[in-house]
């Protein structure tokens, strides 16, 4: 069992048109550079100019928000789920 | 009940006692606080096309009936001048019982598992947080309204952070 990413139909566009991918990585960071390295047209809408993951982004492991976990350095395990939202759906 | 009001940007679904004043945000059958609202209130986010939406929230209304979902509400339209392409549903409940929300919403086809606390959602709409800044930026408002709004967010915002054993009462929308 990986670990799985999903995203809003909306950005399917992201995941090469799919919902949801597997990724690898220890921590959040590194599975979003993980998405990124396997769906290279997902760059500019998952990193910022700095390279780093965009703040206009909300994400979860399992259901939680990253930013109560750690961010992005929070651990991730086999079997986790990740998703990502846009940041103003979230209010 | 669905509340379908089309001056709104929001259709909600409520218990039918809301119009005889009862308040959603309780707990155990007693009025939470705004520090209670703080550290456990929050809602499912869910992202759809308007049609499943409308369609899920009729599925959904009998547990708000049933008090196991205390309310609901979901976007006439996507809210497009934040960049958000599909309506977006949010689905409140208290975090010590969103787990038991969150296996409802699994059993009505919702896979996307989304949990914002409010106290996430109020630090984003503060001035200088990415929601309200972003609000502001999408209205394309001057600056002398734009510090309006701001400062009514704060006050607004502010009294909740800064009053937490006040019974807690939801803005009207």
């Amino acid at each position: 069992m990986g670990i799985t990413l999903r995203v809003p139909g909306s950005l399917k566009t992201w995941l090469g048109g799919s919902e949801e991918a597997d990724c690898e990585g220890a921590t959040v960071r590194e599975c979003i550079q993980y998405v990124v390295q396997q769906y290279p047209s997902s760059r500019q809408r998952l990193l910022n100019d700095e390279g780093e993951v965009s703040g206009l982004l909300l994400i979860f492991l399992n259901g939680q928000s990253i930013r109560e976990l750690g961010g992005l350095a929070a651990p991730v395990m086999e079997g986790d789920q990740l998703a990502i939202i846009p940041l103003a759906a979230g209010g | 009940m669905i509340l379908d009001d089309p001056e709104s940007h929001f259709i909600f679904v409520y218990h039918p006692e809301i119009f005889q004043g009862r308040i959603y945000t309780i707990y155990e059958g007693r009025p939470m606080t705004n520090g209670e609202i703080i550290e456990y209130w929050g809602k499912w986010i869910i992202l759809g096309e308007k049609s499943w939406l409308a369609t899920l929230a009729k599925e959904l209304d009998p547990y708000v009936e049933q008090e196991e979902i205390p309310a609901v509400k979901y976007d006439r339209e996507p809210p497009v001048n934040l960049g958000i392409e599909e309506c977006v549903m949010m689905v409140y409940c208290d975090k010590r019982k969103s787990e038991a929300v969150w296996d409802i919403l699994q059993r009505h086809g919702v896979k996307l598992k989304a949990w914002v606390s409010e106290r996430e959602t109020m630090q984003m709409w503060l001035p200088g947080g990415p929601l309200l800044e972003r609000f502001l930026q999408s209205k394309g408002m001057d600056a002398e309204t734009a510090k309006a709004v701001r400062e009514d967010s704060r006050a607004r915002l502010g009294h909740v952070f800064n009053n937490p054993h006040e019974t807690f009462y939801p803005w009207p929308q």
